[in-house]
């Protein structure tokens, strides 16, 4: 039976820095900032050993500028490798690009050290991969089916104290407005509790789930998403926004649009990128097609050429053995799934999903700068939360670079200073859907809010129906929302999910209704034209003075100082 | 259908499954046996089957994911 505590009496954790997100950006800041004396907590919704985006493997890890690649090059690639989702120019800080390929060797000895499975086999070099996007061998192809195990045992090791099944409710200011902590609740005793920092990283990856999920039925299964489903409510998101950090890109880093059917990910893995074979798209006629954009996709559907598939049965068998191999490492359990359906993975035609949405993806985030601090102090981002950053391995290198300020930021921070009326409003909320006899579950509300976002965004985007959704919304929470219901500690989870999920969606409807263009995967009909003038222009959401306020910025230049160093 | 299955007669209690999912759809019956509490939760990752050191664990796909 739990019970709603009085903010007073709450447990209260002490420490100087507070990773909120135990993936691999979390565990590699941690694990940083403790070899180097800061005592540090990781908070995290599921289990530190199997979480995060790597809990059920991965198979690379990126990206290492080598090969007469410089840094400059690299920024290039960082900022054109996401045209696909928001069209020409630059949609983020090309200065969080220069210092991921400027520190990444220096990181890599981190991973190494720490044991980290780098090495392709013992005593071998790494397994360079090429890079898909930017075909140059950059990537390191890795066995990471049990990297978590390993990333979390060093936590430990190292002194870090990891708060496992304890989410993040919100995060906590003092007067001046600085980061000073958060409060949390753990998702199976039903226990709130403040944990004090001076400090806080926030790397709960992004949103998604405010779409539907990646299944041909979205009834049941709820949580089939490509990403990691329990980090992806927009906790992280939700949270730095109401602090008053800008939230980027909320309109257009929603479509990547190659979701797979038939429950395997062979042509994402590391030999899609490997050593230039690459998966075929093709029409339902087989006739090989490139890789598909979502206006092209359009096409071969008015064409009545689709369903479009990818295969790899043209690899030759050593191409498919080690695809194998790359599957084994990331998705292990999609091999088995595949033989249960009884096709042969290695000919077998997978069927792109739809032309959909599915959430956001690393073009979306919080805004920061290359230290990846935001613009509220106190508050840091890592991996897939921070504006630009979307995939394996970079998530390693911001957390490494954040872990590495610590010392210094945390010997000259405020104290922090807990406002206990506030924590109690937190408690409030968290714990209403007790008391709630008739009202509704938070995962039929989850089920709505994606129905809204499916409809009234959807692929094709226009100013009537983004109005319609937000009416909806609107309605919605008047009626619904005071009335969530719970009886267990992870119902109450759902139910803190949902209305993270749900306020993302707003600031998702508003970003919309801003961007009067077509660009990338994102469609307007009522504006089919790409505005050259928001080339280079990140729409930033942000909450000021209490007041939701979103412009179109004009993104960083990269620093004359990387300019020339970076050559 | 359950889409995850433990098979009881094999199962050590060890807790593996239900200390590492991701989405903590398992929960621990009366007789400290694991099962699947939230099936609609489940999204097949494999982290309990994966680390079930007596293989009692099997995961079927149901028809709706067909």
């Amino acid at each position: 039976m739990i019970t709603k505590p009085n903010a007073q009496d709450v447990k209260v954790y002490e420490c100087d820095f507070l990773v909120v997100g135990g993936g691999d950006a979390g565990c590699s800041a941690a694990i940083k900032a403790a070899e180097e004396g800061v005592k540090t907590i990781i908070l995290e919704k599921a289990k530190t050993d199997r979480s995060g985006h790597s809990g059920m493997g991965m198979d690379h890890v990126m990206d290492f500028p080598r090969e007469g690649v410089s840094n400059l090059d690299y920024v290039k690639f960082f900022m054109g490798r996401h045209e696909l989702l928001g069209g020409p120019g630059a949609l983020m800080n090309p200065n969080v690009g220069y210092i991921l390929g400027a520190k990444s060797w220096w990181a890599l000895d981190h991973m190494n050290r720490w044991g980290y499975p780098m090495r392709w086999e013992d005593n071998d070099d790494y397994h360079w991969v090429r890079n898909g996007w930017f075909g140059k061998k950059i990537m390191i192809g890795v066995h990471w089916l049990d990297v978590k195990p390993v990333m979390a045992k060093k936590c430990r090791e190292v002194g870090v104290q990891v708060l496992d099944r304890t989410m993040m409710v919100d995060l906590l200011t003092d007067k001046n407005g600085k980061v000073c902590g958060a409060t949390a609740f753990n998702v199976r005793t039903g226990e709130f509790s403040i944990v004090k920092a001076k400090a806080v990283m926030v790397s709960t990856c992004n949103l998604a789930r405010n779409y539907t999920s990646e299944t041909p039925m979205h009834w049941k299964y709820k949580m089939r998403f490509h990403g990691h489903p329990g980090s992806i409510s927009g906790d992280g998101f939700n949270a730095c926004y109401k602090v008053g950090a800008g939230l980027c890109n909320m309109d257009i880093a929603t479509n990547w649009n190659y979701r797979i059917r038939d429950d395997i990910t062979i042509p994402f893995g590391s030999i899609d990128h490997g050593d230039g074979i690459r998966g075929q798209w093709m029409n339902a006629k087989g006739e090989p097609i490139p890789f598909p954009t979502a206006k092209m996709y359009d096409e071969i559907e008015k064409a009545g050429l689709d369903p479009i598939y990818c295969t790899i049965e043209h690899f030759n068998d050593e191409y498919q053995r080690r695809n194998e191999v790359c599957i084994s490492d990331e998705r292990f359990v999609s091999l088995y799934l595949g033989a249960q359906r009884g096709f042969n993975p290695k000919t077998h035609r997978y069927e792109l999903m739809e032309n959909r949405r599915f959430g956001f993806y690393g073009l979306s985030g919080v805004f920061t700068d290359e230290n990846f601090k935001t613009d509220v102090e106190g508050l840091f981002c890592g991996g897939d939360t921070v504006l630009g950053l979307g995939g394996c391995g970079s998530a390693c290198i911001s957390g490494i670079i954040v872990g590495d300020q610590m010392k210094e930021y945390c010997a000259t921070a405020a104290e922090p200073e807990v406002d206990y009326a506030h924590v109690q409003d937190v408690i409030d909320e968290v714990y209403a859907p007790l008391f709630e006899e008739d009202g509704t579950e938070p995962m039929e509300m989850e089920s709505s809010i994606r129905y809204i976002n499916d409809r009234y965004v959807g692929m094709h985007i226009s100013e009537g129906k983004l109005k319609e959704g937000l009416k909806r919304l609107g309605s919605l929470k008047k009626h619904f929302m005071p009335h969530l219901m719970a009886k267990t500690p992870h119902d109450l989870m759902r139910c803190i999910e949902v209305r993270n999920i749900f306020d993302g969606s707003v600031l998702h409807f508003n970003a919309c209704m801003e961007r009067k263009e077509s660009r990338g995967n994102f469609l307007r009909n009522d504006y089919p034209e790409r505005n050259p003038e928001n080339d280079n222009h990140i729409s930033i959401c942000r909450l000021v003075d209490g007041k939701d306020t979103i412009e179109l910025m004009r993104a960083p230049e990269l620093k004359p100082e990387y300019l020339e160093e970076g050559k | 259908m359950k889409v995850v299955k433990i098979e009881n007669e094999k199962c050590i209690k060890c807790m593996k499954c239900y200390d590492n999912c991701p989405e903590d759809v398992l929960a621990v019956n009366e007789e400290g046996y694991p099962y699947l509490k939230y099936e609609g939760e489940c999204w097949f990752c494999g982290i309990c089957w994966m680390n079930c050191p007596k293989r009692c664990i099997d995961i079927k796909l149901p028809a709706s994911l067909w």
